[in-house]
C-alpha cells in the first residue's frame, strides 16, 4: 500500500518536471508518424470488408436495393458448374503455366548470367514483353496468330501446316493462352532469377570448381539452395497474377471457344458486366483471394525461412 | 368623321395589336444562351460521332455561353466506367453517349432523366429543332415504357440518336460475276452461294464472314438481323425465349453450317472488327452486316475490296419480308446532373439538323431524314452506282426497326446464346440440343432477374 503511493508520487513528480508541450508532442509523434499507414490500412480495410458484406448480398448493379442473403452465393457457386470449370480452368492454366515459366526462366538466367559479348543488349532485350501493356500484348499475339494473314502461320507453312485456327479450336487457344501467358512472363521470373545468380557469394563455387565438382553438384547443392528466397519469391508474385490472368484472354478470345479459355478473372467480369450479379461476382472473387492468400501464406513463411537461412549462412 | 375615327382606331388597334404579336414573337424567339456561364461535362466512346463533334464543341461554348469538359474512352472501357459512374450515382456526367440497350436498365435504375419535358418546352428547345424530321423507327427505339418483353416506341424518350446503322449485305461484285453467280436475295441462296464461292474458287475465297467471337457482340446486328428476317425471334410476347423455336432452329442451321462450310476457319474468335478486317482483306466473297463498315470498306486506304462491293438488302426469309436490326448512337442526360438544361442545350445542338449535317461523316449515317436526304449524303453513300444509298433509304423508310425484345438482361441472355451457337459449331449438342438448353438456362436467368415467374 505504502509502495503503491510511494511510486504514484514519484510518478507524479517525473511528469511534473516534463513541460506540458513536449509531453503532448511525445505521445502524439507516433501516432502522427503511423497516420499515413493507418489510413493506407483503413483505404485498403474498408473497401475490403464492404466487399466482403456485398457478397453476401443478392445485390445487383441496376438495381441499388439488396438484400443480406447469407451465405447463399456461396452455396450457389459449388452448384454452378461454369464457375466450377472456371476455377478449374484458372488453377490448371495456373499450375501448367509456372511449371514451365519457372524452369525456363532460370535457364534464360543462367545463360545470362555468363559473361558474354552482348549480353546486355540480350538483357535488356528480356524486358520487352513486360514493358507491353497486357491488353496491346494480346492484340498483338491476336494478329499474328490468325489463321489467314498471321506471321504464325506464315512461319509454319513451309513445314505443311496451313491455316491453323490458334485461338479457336478448344484445345489450342488454351495452349494459345498458355504460350503467351509464358511468352509475357517467364522473362519477369528470368530477371529475379538472374538479379539472384548475380547477388551469389563468389567464393562457395570456387570452392567447388577448385574441387572439381561437376556441374549438376553444383547447381543442386549450392545454387538452388542459395536461391531458394528468390525463387520462393518469383512463385509469390507469378502465383497471384497468373491467378488473376485477365488481359490477355480478353483480348484474344474473351473466354471462348465454347468456354475453353475462360478463367476466374473473365467469368467474374461477364458477371459483373453482362449478369449485373455484383453480389455474386463478389463471392467469386473472394475464392479466388482465399486461394491467392493461401499460397501467398504459405509461401510468405517459406520465403521468410529461407532467406534468414541464407544470411545466416552468409554471416558465418 | 365618324368612319375616320373608326378606322383611325382600327389602324392603331392593327398597328399595336402587330406591335404586340411582334413583340410576342421576339420574346419568344429561341435563346440560345439562356445557360451561359455554365459547365457541362460530357463522356464520350471514340466513333465517328464523337471525332466528327469534338471540333464542333468551341462552337457550341459561342453560341451558348455553356462550357463544355469531356473525356473520350475506348466502347469497352466507356460502358464499364460510365456503368460504375451512374451506380455511384455522382452526377459527374450531365451527358453522354448512349443506345437504347443500355437506356433500359438506367431508365429503370432512375440513372438517366426523360427528354419529354425539355422537347415540349418551348422555352428551353428551339422551334426549328423539328422532331417529326427523325425517322421514326431511330426515336422508337429510344422510347420505352419500362416494361420488360415490349414497350418500344411507348413511354418516355430516354436518348436522342444522332447516327444510326442498319444491317445489309455487302458482296464482291466481282468474284460472284468470275464464278456466274448471282447476289442472293434469299436465305438458301445465301448459303448456295457461299459454298459455290469456296468450291469454285478452290479456297481462294471463302464465302461468308460472320461475327463469331465468344461476345455478346456477336449476336448483334449481321444475326440478329438476320434471324428476324428468317422469320425468327428471340421472344414470344409474354417473355417466352424464342431462339428455339422451329423457325430460329431453321434458320441458326443454315447459319452454322453455311459458315463452317465456307466462313472464316477462326470464326469462333473473330470480333466484329476482325470481321470488317477480314472483309476488306479481300479473301471473303459476303457480309452480311451494319452499313456503318462500308465507309472502311470503300477506302482504298484500308482496303483491298474498294470499289468491288455490291450492296443489297439482307436476304429474305420464307415469307419475304427484311427485318433489319437498328443501333443508334445518341446522348442521354443524367438524372443526377446538376445543370439539366444546359445538357439539354447540348443535346439538342448535338442533334440539330445543322450538327448532325456536319457531324454525318461516311459510315456515320444520320438519324434525321433532312440530312440523309441531302445532296452531300447522296453523293457520300453512292457507292456501287447508288445501290448503297437505295438499300440504306428502304431500311430506314420500311425495313429497319430495333428488333431484340426490350429487358435489362439483354447482355446475360445474348451471352448464353452464343454459347450455344459454340455447342453447335463444335458439334458438341445438336442444334435442337443447344438451343433448348439455351432457351431453358435464359428462362432461368429472366425469373431470377424477376423479370417472369
Amino acid at each position: 500500500m505504502s509502495v503503491s503511493v510511494a511510486s504514484s508520487h514519484e510518478l507524479g513528480t517525473v511528469r511534473a518536471k516534463v513541460p506540458p508541450r513536449t509531453r503532448r508532442q511525445q505521445n502524439w509523434f507516433p501516432f502522427l508518424l503511423s497516420a499515413p499507414a493507418l489510413l493506407a490500412l483503413i483505404g485498403v480495410l474498408y473497401p475490403f470488408f464492404t466487399a466482403i458484406y456485398y457478397s453476401l448480398t443478392d445485390y445487383r448493379l441496376i438495381r441499388q436495393i439488396y438484400n443480406f442473403i447469407g451465405f447463399q452465393n456461396y452455396l450457389q457457386l459449388l452448384r454452378d458448374s461454369a464457375f466450377l470449370h472456371a476455377l478449374g480452368n484458372t488453377l490448371l492454366l495456373a499450375g501448367v503455366a509456372l511449371i514451365i515459366e519457372l524452369p525456363l526462366g532460370f535457364g534464360i538466367a543462367l545463360l545470362l548470367s555468363r559473361p558474354a559479348r552482348g549480353i546486355g543488349i540480350l538483357r535488356s532485350l528480356l524486358l520487352l514483353p513486360l514493358m507491353l501493356p497486357p491488353v496491346i500484348t494480346g492484340f498483338m499475339w491476336k494478329a499474328m496468330l490468325a489463321p489467314d494473314s498471321g506471321l504464325v502461320n506464315m512461319l509454319l507453312s513451309p513445314f505443311g501446316l496451313k491455316n491453323i485456327a490458334w485461338l479457336s479450336e478448344p484445345l489450342l487457344a488454351w495452349l494459345s493462352i498458355l504460350f503467351i501467358e509464358v511468352w509475357v512472363s517467364t522473362p519477369f521470373v528470368a530477371l529475379i532469377l538472374l538479379s539472384g545468380i548475380q547477388a551469389l557469394p563468389k567464393e562457395p563455387f570456387e570452392a567447388a570448381d577448385v574441387d572439381g565438382a561437376p556441374f549438376g553438384f553444383i547447381f543442386r547443392k549450392l545454387m538452388l539452395p542459395m536461391l531458394k528466397p528468390f525463387i520462393i519469391l518469383v512463385l509469390m508474385f507469378r502465383i497471384v497474377d497468373v491467378l488473376k490472368l485477365f488481359d490477355v484472354i480478353f483480348a484474344t478470345t474473351g473466354g471462348g471457344p465454347l468456354q475453353a479459355t475462360e478463367t476466374l478473372s473473365i467469368s467474374v467480369y461477364k458477371e459483373v458486366f453482362q449478369y449485373y450479379n455484383l453480389g455474386y461476382a463478389i463471392a467469386k472473387i473472394m475464392v479466388l483471394f482465399v486461394i491467392n492468400y493461401v499460397a501467398s501464406f504459405f509461401l510468405a513463411s517459406r520465403w521468410r525461412k529461407a532467406s534468414t537461412f541464407d544470411t545466416g549462412v552468409a554471416a558465418r | 368623321m365618324q368612319r375616320r375615327l373608326v378606322s383611325l382606331v382600327a389602324a392603331t388597334v392593327l398597328v399595336s395589336l402587330i406591335v404586340v404579336a411582334g413583340t410576342g414573337l421576339t420574346s419568344e424567339a429561341f435563346k440560345w444562351d439562356k445557360y451561359a456561364g455554365q459547365t457541362i461535362t460530357v463522356m464520350l466512346t471514340q466513333t465517328p460521332l464523337s471525332d466528327g463533334l469534338r471540333p464542333l464543341l468551341s462552337e457550341f461554348t459561342k453560341k451558348t455561353g455553356i462550357k463544355v469538359n469531356y473525356l473520350v474512352l475506348a466502347e469497352a472501357q466507356y460502358w464499364n466506367k460510365l456503368q460504375i459512374d451512374l451506380s455511384s450515382g455522382a452526377g459527374e456526367y450531365d451527358v453522354f453517349m448512349s443506345g437504347p440497350s443500355f437506356q433500359w436498365q438506367w431508365s429503370l435504375a432512375g440513372w438517366i432523366e426523360p427528354l419529354d419535358s425539355y422537347l415540349s418546352d418551348k422555352t428551353k428547345t428551339s422551334p426549328d429543332f423539328d422532331l417529326a424530321d427523325f425517322y421514326p423507327a431511330f426515336l422508337d427505339a429510344n422510347r420505352w415504357n419500362g416494361k420488360s418483353g415490349g414497350g418500344l416506341g411507348e413511354g418516355k424518350l430516354w436518348g436522342m440518336p444522332v447516327n444510326t446503322e442498319t444491317t445489309l449485305l455487302s458482296y464482291r461484285k466481282d468474284v460472284l460475276a468470275k464464278y456466274g453467280l448471282k447476289p442472293p436475295s434469299n436465305w438458301y441462296e445465301w448459303a448456295e452461294c457461299a459454298r459455290a464461292v469456296k468450291e469454285k474458287s478452290n479456297g481462294e475465297y471463302y464465302g461468308v464472314v460472320q461475327r463469331g467471337a465468344k461476345d455478346i457482340t456477336s449476336i448483334q446486328a449481321g444475326f440478329i438481323s438476320s434471324l428476324f428476317t428468317y422469320g425468327g425471334k428471340d421472344f414470344e410476347k409474354d417473355l417466352e425465349p424464342a431462339m428455339n423455336s422451329p423457325k430460329a432452329k431453321e434458320f441458326t442451321r443454315i447459319w452454322i453450317d453455311t459458315i463452317k462450310a465456307a466462313g472464316p476457319p477462326d470464326w469462333p474468335s473473330t470480333m466484329w472488327y476482325d470481321e470488317a478486317q477480314k472483309f476488306a482483306s479481300g479473301k471473303y466473297a459476303m457480309v452480311v452486316d451494319g452499313d456503318n463498315f462500308v465507309a472502311m470498306y470503300e477506302d482504298p486506304a484500308k482496303s483491298k475490296v474498294a470499289g468491288k462491293l455490291g450492296y443489297a438488302p439482307i436476304p429474305k426469309g420464307p415469307d419475304g419480308a427484311i427485318r433489319s436490326n437498328i443501333w443508334t448512337w445518341g446522348f442521354a442526360m443524367n438524372a443526377k446532373s446538376r445543370h439539366k438544361d444546359a445538357a439539354w442545350m447540348f443535346i439538342q445542338w448535338a442533334s440539330s439538323k445543322d450538327t448532325m449535317a456536319r457531324v454525318t461523316t461516311a459510315g456515320s449515317w444520320p438519324t434525321r431524314r433532312s440530312v440523309w436526304e441531302s445532296d452531300k449524303l447522296k453523293a457520300l453513300a453512292n457507292w456501287d452506282n447508288g445501290n448503297f444509298y437505295k438499300v440504306i433509304t428502304s431500311n430506314y423508310e420500311k425495313y429497319a426497326a430495333w428488333r431484340p425484345t426490350p429487358m435489362t438482361e439483354l447482355p446475360a441472355v445474348w451471352d448464353r446464346w452464343i454459347m450455344a451457337l459454340h455447342e453447335i459449331y463444335f458439334g458438341q449438342k445438336s442444334v435442337d440440343k443447344a438451343l433448348d438448353d439455351a432457351a431453358h438456362d435464359i428462362n432461368q436467368i429472366l425469373i431470377k432477374a424477376g423479370l417472369k415467374k
